[in-house]
Formats: structure tokens, sequence, C-alpha cells
């Protein structure tokens, strides 16, 4: 047995963590080992000193005000504010709502919301520091930098066919509209509306599915490039670490559009009635049912916390 | 902490691991701030996936792994450069806040900290997790993705290097 042996079991010994035969292949190792005796006093005092120095850190430190701040940054990251609600207007009038009127307007209506939509799904593309950030800070440590790029290069290319997938559906939709324009048929415009919701949602479920895996990186311990993709711009650029402030431009245009075509399906109930009343009514009480199933999965702790967007 | 007593709750892992995080965030990040980043920036992250959290490992465990990386992320934003030295406030200048015991002075607690912070960050994770908040070697090697055996090898490597770091013969490892 070499004397880097001795080494890991006195560590072993250290911590409490050495098995039967350990501790007798050490002892006898002991008495005929100057260095390593030494090694096991001074380990044993260093310790006492690290936890010292632990005790002395932490000091007289304001949790409490550390929870608020904690739980001020959640509820501000749930509430939607009133400014992308006020954007969503202005681009339902400006965007969505010619689709009513004329075929001609659907076509433009779809291209300016794949547009807005790619603009807002884009974002996450561009980004791949991250792994290479965290990976550079376990520098030295060739498993876990393989292990981080692993992981990078693996949420890299589901980022790339949600991509390809939401870009195929703004193709759909263009073309959908264009054949609607020819026609000249408001009822081209319905359908082309209802394309719209469904591309919506499927957006919403690549989303979803998305957060999926970036929650199961995260049980298995490994912080997710997700979180650092699509939370970690502003942060930067307001010079301090906070790296999970959401992404604002993304979550705005998001909730922009959202609100607007929640605008256009209720002006369509209002001036069409009849059948759209009922789809409105369904797609209220679906997204109702989801915020409670939300709220109730993520209801933690905190009063308060229960504001939505 | 064993597993019947696990906290479940967001309070109650907050009460139960916040000196710990905060220290940990301290002594990696060596900055009072960058601290109080991890720290919150830990349980928000906890806060946001609790509700996810299959508990395939111990909260603990769970919380570590996730404050680990939140630290060296912070520490990795910092420009390279010497070592911080602890806060004076974190020390404080109240004789009271350091024991009597001379290999305990605040002297030293400063130099263990500097000689701590000096290490490679994989080095000063394993000794911090392993010696100071007494983890088990299993929760370690979860919390890092290393097998349990490159636990116990950092490990020594680590105190060999804090002593030499200590008695003033220590080589340039930190900047690796």
């Amino acid at each position: 047995m070499n004397h880097e042996t001795f080494e890991i079991l006195l560590e072993k010994r250290l911590n409490g963590a050495e098995t039967a035969d350990e501790a007798l292949q050490l002892d006898a190792h002991l008495p005929s080992c100057d260095p390593c005796r030494l090694e096991l006093d001074s380990s044993r005092n260093q310790e006492a000193l690290l936890r010292q120095e632990c005790a002395l850190l932490v000091g007289d430190f304001d949790f409490n005000a550390a929870q608020q701040a904690i739980q001020n940054r959640v509820a501000r990251e749930k509430s939607s504010g009133v400014a992308p609600k006020i954007f969503g207007l202005l681009v339902s009038l400006t965007i969505f709502w010619p689709v009513a009127e004329t075929a001609g307007g659907l076509a433009y209506s779809c291209i300016a919301f794949a547009l807005i939509a790619t603009f807002a799904f884009w974002e996450y593309s561009s980004r791949v520091r991250p792994q290479r950030l965290l990976a550079s800070a376990m520098a030295g440590d060739e498993e876990l930098i393989g292990a981080f790029e692993q992981h990078g290069q693996e949420v890299k290319k589901e980022r790339r066919g949600e991509q390809i997938a939401a870009l195929l559906g703004a193709l759909v939709l263009v073309a959908m509209a264009v054949q609607q324009a020819s026609s000249g048929e408001l009822g081209g415009a319905i359908v082309g509306l209802l394309l719209l919701h469904l591309v919506w949602v499927i957006l919403s479920a690549a989303f979803a599915r998305q957060n999926r895996q970036r929650n199961d990186l995260l049980d298995r311990g490994v912080i997710s490039w997700n979180d650092y993709l699509l939370w970690s711009a502003p942060s930067r650029a307001a010079g301090r670490s906070s790296n999970l402030e959401p992404s604002r431009r993304r979550l705005f245009a998001l909730r922009s559009l959202q609100f607007a075509l929640y605008l256009m399906l209720l002006y369509l109930a209002v001036d069409r009635g009849g059948v759209w009343i009922w789809a409105v009514a369904a797609v209220v009480l679906v997204r109702i049912t989801k915020r409670i199933s939300d709220y109730r999965r993520n209801k933690l702790m905190t009063p308060g916390d229960d504001r939505d967007e | 902490m064993t597993e019947m007593n696990e906290p479940r709750s967001f309070d109650e892992i907050y009460r139960e691991l916040r000196e710990q995080i905060l220290a940990l965030g301290l002594r990696m990040t060596g900055r009072r701030e960058d601290a109080e980043d991890v720290l919150q920036e830990t349980f928000l992250l906890v806060h946001r996936h609790l509700p996810s959290f299959r508990g395939e490992s111990k909260v603990s465990t769970w919380v570590y792994r996730i404050a680990t990386r939140v630290a060296l992320a912070t520490r990795n934003r910092r420009p390279v450069g010497r070592p911080a030295p602890l806060d004076p406030e974190v020390v404080g200048d109240d004789p009271a806040s350091v024991p009597a015991d001379p290999l305990q002075s605040k002297e030293e607690v400063q130099r263990i900290h500097l000689a701590l912070q000096s290490l490679s960050p994989v080095h000063q994770a394993v000794l911090s997790l392993l010696a100071i908040d007494e983890l088990s070697p299993s929760q370690v090697a979860e919390i890092l993705g290393i097998p349990e055996g490159t636990v116990w090898s950092r490990a020594s490597q680590a105190r060999k290097l804090l002593r030499q770091k200590l008695s003033g013969a220590g080589s340039d490892e930190g900047a690796e």
C-alpha cells in the first residue's frame, strides 16, 4: 500500500467514514509514520479552524430580509404587469383587427404573428455560453467539463428542434393565409384565427416540455442550461450577478401576443356571437382550470405569491 | 439530517439550510454581496422547482448541488485575481466575536479563509462540503457529480494544498 492510499485513509478517518479494515490498516501504519501522524493532528486543528470560519462567516446575517427578497423576486416573476397588456392591445388593434374585416388582412396578420412569434422564440437559440461558463468554473476537472458540455449539446439540439417546429408552424400558417386571402372569404379568417390559436397551443406545449426537461435536469442536480439561457441576459446587462431574472423581452412578447389573441377572440365572440361565445368560454375555462392547477402545484409557501399573470 | 427529518416545505428547507448555503457562498465567492446572491438564487431555484422535485436524492443534497453550481458560476463571473479577504463586516471588529483560543483568532480565521479561497473550485467545494458542512461522502459525490472514490482523493489533495498554503509554501494551484 503506497503512502497516497494512507492519505486517503486519513481523510476517511477525519470524516468518520473508514471501514473496520481500513481503521486497522491505518492504526498499524501510524506508529511507524511521522508524516501521517503529523498530518492527522494538523488536519484536526485545521478542521476546527474551518468550522470556526464557517460560524464567523454567517454571523448576524438577516435571513428574514433575504427570504423576503426571494419572495419579492418570485412575486415579480409571476406578475405580468400592465405594459404587456397595453402592448397586446395595440398589437391586436394594429395587426389582428384587419383579420375579421378582409381576407387580405388575414395574410398580413398571419405574417406579422409569425414574425413576432419567431422573434419571441428566437432568443433562446443564440446563447451557449452558460455551459462553458460553468465548465470553466470547474476548470481542472475533465469529467465535470465533459458532463457539462454534453448537457449543453443535448439542450442545444432540443432547442433547435423546437425552433424548426415553430418555423414550420408559421410557414403553414402563412400558406393558409395566402390561400384564404385569394378566396376572399371571411370564413378563411376564422379558420386562420383557429390556426393561430393552434400554433399558440403548440408553441406553449413546446415551452412546457422545455420546462419539464429543465425541471428534470434540476432534479438531477444539474442547474438547467435553460435557466441560464432564458434567464441570464438582463442580469448581465445590469451588471449584477443575478442570473435568474426572467428574460423580459421574451416574456413581454409572449404575454402581449397572448393578450392580443384573447382580445381578438373576444371581439369575434361579441361581433359574430353564437358558437364563438362558446368557443371563447371554453378557452377561458381551460385557462382558468390550468391556472388553478398551476397554483395548487406551486402553492409552496407565501401568502401573496398567488399573484399571477 | 436523516431522511425522515428531511424538510419538505420551502420554509422548512430555507430555515434548515440557509446558514450553510450562505457560508458556502461566502467561502466560495469571498464577498458578502456575492454570497447573498448565491443564497437568493439558490433558494429562488429551490422555490421554483420544488414542486417537480421527485425526491430521488435528499433535499439537502439537491439544495447543496444547486448552491455549489450557483456559487461556482458567481465566482466565475468575478475577474480572476487575488482571493478576496473576508469583509470586515463579516468578521467584525468586536473582540467578543472571536474565541479566546489563540489558535482560532480572527487572523487565523482570515488566513484559513484566504487559503481556502485560493484553492481550485473543485478542491474548495470538496473540502467545504465534506469537512465543514459534514456531508456524507456519497452526498458530496452526488453534489459534485464525481465518483465517491474521487471525493476522497480530491479531499486529500485539497487538505494537502491547504496545509501548504497555510505554511506559506503554496503553489499557484488556485489559478488552475
